[in-house]
């Protein structure tokens, strides 16, 4: 579904991604995980189309997307749940859910995605008026991702999504991406929960100073003896 | 709900009567001074809400609205010299110019943000009134003379209060729609996080030219009007920095995120300024208008509709009713 062939990203001559490549199959949940600095969240940019490669390809559903601004790769249904839980803070809860359906196609279907939110996460049926600045830091996180599911995503990508959170919203956090998985959403996560990713996905990749040094099984990694002391301190 | 509809109703009706009154006004044979006094109110809110498009939903500030206004007014002026066509004919393409240089301008400078697009959008005006300063077909730094209407001073005023009255409220209520439309909650979604709003498919540098190319449109036809109403153009005197400032402020005064803030802050700020030098003095004047914005600022930096609105919802709040 999602190929990333050979990327090359940098920033001001330094390089941030060498060379990556991965590929998502249809629903599939890949992570890639990995200590800070290691160009996650520029990977996922980078497929987002807010920074263009320097060289390399990107191709989702057999069409090549990394020369299309960021909203023509939206409107392909490829969706980034953006890092720290950006929301529009000063809008209200259900502002936030119809700015994710902006696009025509998804506008057509919204009654249908807000039932399937307020399914996911009925708290937001309850305060569709209130501020998304004055929810919880969870909440906030599950906003966000609700806005990205009225996208109608064909692949839904998530930029750690439980950052500062704490641990009962990262297990709930986890749980939702589990309930989604099942609904059959293709999913690319990007994630410093090392173990909780690799348990959750079908495959993941190991990225570390914009390289990829390891990609398996999430099982298999997961039992990696160097993943072990690297990243679980094992 | 039936109160509801009662409240719109009721709200409509409100809006309507107002507006007749305002029309009627002139017929009252009220003192000239009134007349250019609401004039200059009008046009102020036309300014800032046409500011506003760009300013205050996307949050990206420019100081070149003056030069969109001034396009306008020269061509009206250029129109009516060398061809001798009347300025409510060509208004129209005086905004149709401005919309054209905003979209020449607005494609290389809204790529900026933040304080980048903010000095170049005052450097456009700057360099538009060296332009018209040294050329010579508009007049250079003499400037140039429309012919006045051939009516008596009264009647000249009554029309130019009721065309400003009209492009204001026309302008108002476009703005208004566009806030409410779905190009609206783009623009304000750019405000909020232009790469969020990015992620979600919204085209942010089409959305942001089309508000930039609109709101220049609108000063445009109005800059127009204003010149034939004071019946010359000149560069120092049309494409008076201040004036582009004047309209940031009033509508930071009443608040940009809303249509609301900008009428308001148009009409309190140029009745106040006009009514204090007229009846107490201009150095007086000076002082309470630059009091008045410092303590907006400090106490109510979203404005003041937005600090009224907040009232509003505590009070709400306190009496135990829920605002959900």
């Amino acid at each position: 579904m999602l190929k990333v062939n050979k990327l090359y990203v940098e920033y001001d001559g330094v390089p941030a991604l060498r060379d990556i490549s991965l590929i998502v199959n249809e629903k599939e949940i890949v992570s890639v995980v990995g200590a800070n600095g290691g160009g996650k969240t520029t990977l996922l940019r980078t497929i987002s189309g807010l920074i263009k490669p320097t060289s390399g390809t990107i191709e989702f559903m057999g069409e090549e997307i990394h020369t299309l601004s960021p909203h023509e790769i939206c409107m392909r249904r490829l969706i980034q749940v953006p890092e720290g839980r950006q929301l529009f803070p000063k809008m209200k809860v259900i502002d936030n859910l119809k700015m994710g359906a902006y696009l025509p196609e998804a506008r057509k279907n919204l009654p249908q995605s807000l039932e399937r939110v307020y399914k996911l996460f009925p708290i937001f049926k309850e305060r569709t008026k209130q501020k998304a600045a004055l929810l919880s830091g969870g909440e906030q996180q599950m906003l966000a991702i609700s806005r990205a599911l009225m996208s109608m995503p064909k692949l839904l990508m998530l930029d750690e999504p439980s950052e500062g959170l704490s641990p009962l919203f990262t297990d709930n956090v986890f749980e939702t991406l589990k309930i989604l998985k099942e609904q059959g959403m293709t999913i690319l996560l990007v994630s410093q929960e090392v173990e909780r990713s690799l348990e959750l996905s079908d495959r993941a990749y190991v990225l570390e100073n914009g390289q990829i040094i390891m990609e398996g099984k999430g099982g298999e990694l997961l039992c990696n003896d160097k993943v072990r002391e690297a990243y679980l301190g094992m | 709900m039936r109160d509801k509809t009662n409240g719109r109703y009721m709200k409509y009706g409100l809006f309507l009567i107002v507006m007749f009154m305002l029309f009627v006004f002139p017929v009252l044979k009220p003192p000239l001074f009134f007349l250019s006094l609401l004039f200059t109110a009008y046009m102020y809110v036309a300014l800032a809400e046409s500011w506003n498009l760009m300013g205050g939903y996307t949050g990206y500030i420019s100081l070149g609205h003056i030069a969109f206004f001034s396009t306008g007014a020269y061509t009206t002026a250029v129109f009516m010299n060398r061809f001798g066509v009347s300025p409510f004919a060509t208004a129209l393409l005086g905004g149709f110019f401005a919309a054209v240089l905003a979209a020449l301008v607005g494609y290389p400078v809204l790529r900026l943000k933040g304080a980048y697009f903010t000095i170049s959008s005052l450097l456009l005006a700057v360099v538009m009134q060296l332009i018209f300063m040294n050329w010579d077909f508009v007049g250079s730094s003499v400037g140039l003379w429309y012919k006045l209407l051939p009516v008596s001073i009264e009647i000249n005023r009554m029309i130019f209060y009721e065309v400003m009255l009209f492009l204001a409220t026309a302008i108002t209520l476009i703005v208004r729609w566009v806030e409410k439309s779905k190009f609206g909650a783009g623009l304000i979604a750019i405000r909020e996080d232009e790469d969020v709003a990015k992620t979600m498919g919204i085209n942010s540098p089409w959305l942001k030219m089309k508000a930039f190319i609109l709101g220049a449109f609108f000063a445009g036809v109005i800059g127009g009007v204003y010149g034939y109403y004071i019946a010359y153009v000149h560069p120092e005197v049309t494409f008076n920095i201040n004036t582009s400032l004047l309209i940031l402020l009033m509508s930071f005064f009443g608040g940009c995120r809303t249509w609301v803030g900008p009428l308001f802050g148009a009409i309190v700020l140029s009745l106040v300024n006009q009514l204090i030098v007229t009846f107490i003095g201009a150095e007086i004047s000076r002082i309470l208008y630059g009091m008045l914005l410092v303590v907006v600022i400090i106490f109510m930096p979203d404005g003041v509709i937005h600090y009224i609105r907040g009232l509003f919802v505590h009070r709400k709040i306190r009496h135990g009713d829920s605002i959900l």
